[in-house]
């Protein structure tokens, strides 16, 4: 099992390779995923606070009474360095392995209609932009996505 | 036993190579996620029995290429040579499903709807006005917002289809994404909206129930035109 350090490290190396690659709309997403952390609902004692409140309200529901109200809210809790690889690495399953299984789906798929089409196209009309599809291209790059999926399985399991 | 470091130099390096290069970016996978929506509806139309689906552009009845947008847009834009599918059930209207075209709400603001299937009435007075028009949700009976994130769905984007949905009129709206969002599911099935989650390929679970609610819209519209 990997200690915390260990985990940052590698968690700063993958970034830093998604980075080289181009894929900063990955690490941005993890990175707000990350900052919202880990939400739950739970009963908050104000009273367990310890502080002064300035709000007289707050000062005699929560202090005052020996047994002070418990409310419900939204909490959220830092995610420790595993879970925060784990996001990363979902991502980067997300948005290597899973987008060429989408790929291939529309263009090799036999039950697809759209996949008696030789070329799939996408284009922008706000930046004149496109880029297409087609089964061969999806094909090369078949053999190395089973191969990262493989690998990031792996990797999960020894953190 | 390969180290972790071996296994994360290994990962770095086949992350390089596993990269299609038409698809590094954000917008790419989005663009491709809808275009699996759209093919999941039309799958939904085939199973529940259209007599006759076929590929169009507008200019050419069956194109060999299939252009999608992937910026919202009108239907009778001329930049690209456009690919729609037109759908028929026997005896019904003819019906169009197109990808990211802007529709008409009630308050005659216009939204943009990444896959949609409307009336081919309408669909053709909008193609071929002269001037930009958009569809009226009303003639709109499957609106599908599509969403392909690498990290679990923030809360605004429910808000934002919740806002789409209170004013449009389309018969049925979903809300699509490729993983979970519990804040998100909680919101939309407190608001009885339809969504479904975690869709692509390798979940048969999720996409053939998402398939079948594709396909009880379409049931729900042949019955709407009965004679």
């Amino acid at each position: 099992m990997a200690t915390d350090n260990e985990i940052n490290q590698m968690y700063d190396a993958l970034v830093s390779a998604l980075r080289g690659l181009r894929l900063d709309w990955v690490i941005e997403e993890v990175e707000a995923q990350v900052a919202l952390g880990r939400l739950s609902v739970k009963k908050v004692r104000p009273a367990e606070f310890k502080a002064r409140f300035e709000d007289r309200h707050n000062q005699e529901n929560y202090v005052n009474k020996p047994k002070g109200q418990s409310l419900k809210f939204v909490v959220s809790e830092e995610y420790t360095p595993r879970e925060r690889l784990m996001i990363l690495l979902d991502a980067v399953e997300s948005a290597v392995v899973q987008t060429v299984e989408v790929a291939r789906y529309i263009t090799l798929n036999d039950n697809i209609e759209i996949q008696g089409l030789q070329n799939i196209e996408f284009f922008s009309e706000q930046t004149g932009q496109s880029f297409r599809i087609n089964p061969t291209q999806v094909l090369l790059y078949d053999e190395s996505v089973k191969k990262l999926a493989r690998l990031l399985g792996q990797l999960r399991q020894r953190v | 036993m390969t180290t972790n470091q071996d296994l994360l130099d290994e990962i770095q390096t086949t992350l390089g190579e596993a990269l299609i290069p038409s698809l590094t970016t954000s917008s790419a996978a989005d663009d491709l996620y809808e275009a699996y929506i759209f093919s999941l509806v039309i799958e939904a139309a085939r199973a529940e029995g259209a007599a006759h689906i076929e590929f169009k552009s507008r200019n050419n009845a069956s194109p060999t290429s299939f252009v999608f947008r992937t910026s919202p847009g009108y239907l009778n834009s001329s930049a690209k040579d456009y690919g729609y599918a037109e759908i028929e059930f026997t005896g019904k209207p003819i019906l169009e499903a197109h990808l990211g075209v802007r529709i008409e709400g009630h308050s005659e603001v216009l939204h943009e709807c990444d896959i949609c299937v409307l009336l081919k009435s309408e669909a053709e007075l909008c193609r071929l006005s002269p001037m930009r028009i958009a569809p009226r949700s009303k003639t709109v009976i499957i609106a599908v917002e599509a969403k392909y994130y690498t990290t679990d769905l923030s809360l605004n984007l429910g808000r934002a289809f919740l806002g789409l949905v209170s004013d449009s009129s389309a018969e049925k709206s979903y809300f699509v994404v490729n993983r979970n969002s519990d804040s998100i599911e909680k919101l939309l099935t407190h608001k009885k909206k339809y969504w479904e989650h975690k869709i692509i390929p390798q979940n048969r679970n999720e996409v053939n129930r998402l398939r079948s609610m594709f396909q009880v819209a379409f049931r729900d519209f042949k019955a709407k035109h009965r004679l």
